[in-house]
């Protein structure tokens, strides 16, 4: 029997490379992102625990506070230090400073990532090499109050090497240090893909931090001594509100969060590969559907030489196991070729990994392999259990007919399908949180098998009314393409359901962005009375100096600048913005609904009104709060605003800039945003000339006015947009080799039917139009039923995110796309059936004839 | 009726206009020891109007010779003529065309495309070319295969011998200048194939039509106004009004 399975193989290999490509190309992606998930995740940890090699304990603030940019904690006395060193077991102990500088070339340009990637840090730099994770590949440390050390890649970006002058932009303003060496980070080039400047260690906590603090103590121990027993020793002499981790602890934190990332990264990339794989189960399927047909009267043969059915069952089953295999070995070997290729891209791009060999971890090659040979076999379950069904009488007769497209259990199942997936979206809608968007993601796996299901039952009736057009535009061709697309009914609505998915996931996608990017624009208009915002490049923020230097020019009316830090309100976390009352109110419509926000002053608060019910505050309420530099204290409500959705969202408790600036380290009384009201009868033009003028002072500043807002912010969301189709056109491209697949299958198929045609007269152009045609309705069919579904899909995602996230609020269909998306499909179509056609139109009359 | 009376001119009488013609074909095989003469030099007509067969045993070349006098086969060396036309110097575009306007085709099996109807089969030839089937025209080859209240199935529906009648049809409709039948009715019982063969006759008489057909049926040549006997890819005899009987014989003295 298995000689049987090998030459049937052979004997129609051709037939079985779409779905060999369709498994290589999918397990090859999963694979791909394991492994350089695994050796990304590998290689941080390396890197962390080789950095933090002899960091036995760290000492720091017991309160953090989280924020976006990681946790925030209140910095401890320098004094601390001291004590420290004269804890017994203690071997060496040291403080570090941190803090977000921005370093500038001769023009006043920044260096470094630009504004998305990693920041540049400010660093003290530590003598004891103990401690210091920094190695100098070049001059000294920086002993002097006016040198530095820059990390290799800054010092190659900037072109400045030992002696070279440097201007560094500080929270205390723009400084010009001499550099006095260059360093590696333990094994890397920079500062874990961040750069980093070093400063002598009193620089350090005037320019970076607080004076005589530092934001945490780094401790080695003696030879000998367990990290436990170090921390247990330090613990009682630390003063209150310190507290003391092991090394192992603080490592993890820091890893933790990178790894965390990894993680959640690798596995939502992974999920595109489970659909590209669910997308291939389809071309499996038919396939194998496709060669039991055809073999009808070779497996009847068998049986009438004495095959049992469960031998001829196992011999289809056995032929999709060795495709299967064989395919998903490949998989794993594109998975590396894919995984080696990203590395190198990912280089190009400045994320240039810590050289190491990939991490192999043998499960995670496994498992994309092992399910795609799962989805091999039980998309061909269906088709090797029709083949054991051939009775021996077929072997002399005529092929049986396929009905399984009228089946009365195909119409109930469907049904099924479609009343599950109504009650899930219906659930979904009841449902909160991570609970609802779960019921919807079932219901679309629900909606998409019943497609699968039913789409037999209406794929004719559907070929035929997109056909009508084509009939009438081509005549014959057209409606001998209509009748190809609807004689396997079975075989082509799998082939377009394929491609349904891969549409429908790019619809709901599109209405998402859509819907979100029309609410940023909506709520930015309502937000902003500002003609200009300036912005900086970096978590370094603006001076206060800028805000007030731009309202000094006679074009501006009012500079509001806005500052951000975490803080915490009755022991929860929440976001804490410092404003100028009289300033900010001009460019923002806070809609204050109670109270007054003139009135905010020292030790007052307003509250948007969302905080204001979570927190069951009104005005003239004690809030309880604390601050990260300061720590706990008592603010008075004097305020509560409804403002809009996105104000809401970013504002949520208030207080002048003074009160800022009193709770928080110098290096957090920055600006984030400046937002300017422009004077009247002044012409925009020559007022954004002179802001610009200005902000030449300010490095990496830059004025936007409401469009370029809503235009950037746009452009985010276009961005992950983009990175969602790309990681969908796997999907696509599967179903898309689908249809070259099952235009083949036809081609083989419809041999003689094709000898026949050209024999009475068919010119090739007209074959080739043919199967074109059929291509495109089979394209076009896929594509519009992706996309009623993606709509509907589209509006169900919208509701919860609508319900989730204040941010989506507008409800919007882009249109334009939906029928790019129809067209594209179209001429996806006319792509995929070239060289089907081709093949199609170059039988040779006679042979064709003579096929069997 | 007239035309079943008049009796046809002997076979060594001269010629009438010809429908199509072979001059010297030769159809080579593969080269060396293994070259095969499908056609060794045939020399041929078919006269318009005739319903001529064409006989001979297995490998004598006369599939191949109607292959290549319809077009759908090129010679090694030698000229094919359908009316003037040598198809040696047609592309591969024109034979197509010349298929489509001006030859017929009845294969033995599987004639019809199975997604058309009965009768879109019928005009498809017409539809490939773009043109308007001529209505009357129409009418009277359906009515004269019986197949009237039958148009609207498609060939599944329709038994060996309906889908026989519809392939001739086909041919009929599109009034080629010659119709060539390889084999027409060796997939149908003796009856059904007694039906498509008078019905064949009937369309050289009352309609004028030329027909080769490719026959190893002696009952079915009889059908022929005349044979032409191939073996090892030459013409070897002829015979003008066969029977049945005569041309068995003639049969048995080639295979000896």
């Amino acid at each position: 029997m298995l000689t049987v399975v090998l030459r049937g193989i052979r004997s129609h290999v051709l037939r079985l490379a779409a779905t060999v490509v369709a498994i290589v190309l999918a397990v090859g992606f999963m694979v791909g992102t394991q492994l350089l998930g695994a050796t990304l995740r590998v290689s941080f940890d390396e890197a962390f625990a080789d950095i933090n090699q002899s960091l036995d304990a760290v000492v720091r603030a017991s309160r953090e506070m989280a924020s976006p940019f990681g946790g925030q904690r209140m910095r401890i006395d320098a004094a601390t230090l001291e004590q420290v060193r004269a804890v017994p077991g203690v071997a060496a102990a040291a403080g570090e400073v941190r803090s977000f500088v921005r370093v500038v070339d001769d023009e006043g340009r920044p260096i470094g990532n630009p504004d998305s990637g990693p920041p540049t840090f400010g660093l003290n730099w530590i003598d004891d090499p103990r401690l210091n994770a920094w190695t100098l590949v070049e001059g000294d440390a920086p002993h002097a109050s006016d040198t530095v050390v820059v990390d290799l890649r800054t010092a190659e970006d900037a072109g400045v090497g030992p002696g070279d002058t440097l201007v560094v932009d500080l929270p205390t303003g723009a400084e010009s240090f001499t550099v006095s060496g260059v360093a590696r980070f333990g094994e890397l080039d920079n500062f874990a893909g961040a750069d980093a400047v070093l400063f002598e260690d009193t620089v350090a906590q005037q320019a970076l931090g607080e004076p005589d603090r530092y934001d945490w103590i780094a401790v080695a121990g003696d030879a000998g001594i367990d990290e436990t027993e170090l921390v247990r020793r330090l613990a009682p002499t630390l003063p209150p509100g310190t507290e003391a981790v092991t090394g192992a602890t603080f490592t993890e934190e820091t890893a933790g969060p990178f790894r965390e990332f990894i993680v959640q990264f690798t596995a939502f990339i992974g999920a595109f590969g489970l659909i590209a794989l669910f997308v291939g189960g389809f071309i499996i399927y038919n396939t194998f559907a496709v060669l039991v047909g055809q073999r009808t009267r070779e497996l009847a043969l068998l049986r009438v030489v004495g095959a049992s059915r469960s031998q001829v069952l196992g011999s289809v089953l056995a032929e999709a196991l060795l495709v299967g295999v064989v395919a998903a070995v490949a998989g794993v070997a594109a998975g590396f070729g894919l995984a080696a290729g990203l590395r190198e891209l990912l280089a190009a791009f400045g994320f240039a990994l810590p050289p190491r060999a990939f991490v192999i971890e043998p499960w995670s090659l496994a498992w994309p392999a092992l399910l795609a040979v799962g989805v091999t076999v039980l998309s061909a379950l269906v088709p090797a259990r029709r083949a054991a069904a051939v009775a021996p009488v077929a072997a002399f007769g005529q092929a049986a007919v396929d009905r399984s497209s009228t089946s009365r259990l195909r119409l109930v199942l469907g049904l099924v399908l479609v009343a599950v997936s109504v009650e899930r979206s219906l659930a979904g809608l009841r449902s909160e949180g991570e609970t609802a968007f779960w019921n919807v993601g079932g219901a679309l796996i629900c909606a998409f098998l019943a497609t699968a299901v039913l789409g037999p039952l209406v794929m004719g009736p559907l070929a035929t009314v997109l056909g009508a057009p084509l009939r009438r535009l081509t005549g014959v061709t057209g409606h001998l393409a209509t009748e190809n697309a609807r004689r396997n009914p079975a075989r082509t609505s799998i082939t377009a359901s394929a491609l349904t998915i891969g549409v429908g996931l790019v619809v709901v996608i599109a209405i998402a962005a859509d819907s979100a990017s029309a609410s940023i624009t909506n709520a930015t208009e309502a937000t902003f009375d500002a003609d200009l915002v300036v912005r900086p490049d970096s978590f370094l923020g603006l001076s206060p100096q800028a805000a007030d230097d731009l309202e000094a020019l006679e074009e501006v009316a009012t500079a509001a600048g806005f500052r951000f830090a975490p803080t915490e309100v009755l022991g929860t976390q929440t976001t804490l913005v410092g404003i100028d009352p009289s300033r900010a109110q001009e460019v923002v419509d806070f809609g204050v609904v109670d109270g007054s926000l003139d009135d905010l002053g020292s030790n007052s608060v307003a509250v948007s009104a969302r905080e204001a019910e979570r927190f069951g505050l009104s005005v003239g309420d004690l809030v309880p709060m604390a601050f990260v530099a300061t720590g706990d204290t008592v603010l008075q409500v004097t305020a509560i605003f409804e403002g809009n959705p996105l104000l809401q969202r970013s504002a949520r408790f208030v207080v002048d800039h003074d009160t800022f600036d009193a709770n928080h380290p110098p290096s957090a009384r920055r600006d984030a945003q400046i937002a300017l009201l422009l004077a009247e009868d002044t012409s925009p033009v020559l007022a954004r000339a002179a802001v610009d003028e200005v902000l030449t002072a300010y490095p990496g500043a830059e004025s936007q006015d409401l469009g370029e807002v809503t235009a950037g912010q746009a452009a985010t969301v276009d961005q992950a947009v983009a990175f969602l189709y790309a990681l969908l056109f796997l999907a696509v491209l599967i179903a898309l080799i689908g249809v070259v697949n099952t235009l083949l299958l036809a081609v083989y198929e419809r041999t003689r039917e094709l000898g026949l045609l050209r024999a009475v007269g068919t010119s090739r152009r007209q074959v080739r139009a043919m199967v074109i045609q059929e291509s495109v309705v089979i394209a076009v069919v896929g594509t519009l039923v992706g996309v009623a579904i993606g709509m509907t899909f589209g509006r169900l995602l919208f509701e919860l995110l609508a319900r989730e996230s204040r941010a989506v609020t507008t409800f919007s269909l882009p249109t334009t796309q939906l029928l790019a998306t129809v067209v594209l499909a179209a001429l996806a179509g006319v792509l995929a059936a070239v060289y089907p056609a081709r093949r199609a139109a170059r039988l040779d009359v006679l042979d064709a004839i003579a096929t069997e | 009726m007239s035309l079943t009376e008049t009796p046809n001119p002997p076979a060594s009488a001269p010629p009438g206009p010809l429908a199509a013609r072979a001059e010297g074909a030769t159809k080579i095989y593969g080269s060396g020891d293994t070259e095969v003469r499908a056609l060794d030099g045939v020399t041929c007509g078919f006269e318009k109007g005739r319903f001529t067969a064409i006989m001979g045993p297995s490998g004598s070349g006369k599939s191949t010779l109607m292959h290549c006098v319809a077009g759908l086969d090129d010679l090694t060396s030698g000229q094919v003529f359908v009316g003037d036309t040598a198809l040696g110097e047609l592309g591969e575009r024109q034979l197509t065309q010349l298929r489509r306007d001006r030859i017929g085709f009845v294969f033995q099996a599987f004639n019809l495309v199975p997604t058309l109807t009965a009768l879109e089969n019928i005009t498809l030839p017409v539809d490939l070319a773009g043109r308007k089937p001529d209505q009357e025209h129409l009418d009277e080859v359906v009515r004269a295969v019986g197949l009237a209240n039958r148009l609207d199935h498609r060939p599944s529906e329709l038994s060996g011998g309906q889908q026989q009648r519809v392939a001739v049809a086909r041919a009929l409709a599109a009034r080629p200048e010659i119709i060539f039948a390889d084999e027409p009715t060796g997939n149908l019982d003796s009856r059904a194939g007694a039906e498509i063969l008078a019905f064949m006759r009937n369309a050289v008489r009352e309609l004028g039509q030329t027909i080769v057909m490719v026959t190893h049926d002696p009952v079915a040549a009889a059908y022929s106004d005349r044979v032409l006997f191939l073996a090892d890819g030459k013409i070897v005899d002829e015979m003008a009004d066969p029977t049945a009987d005569r041309v068995l014989d003639r049969l048995k003295q080639l295979g000896d």
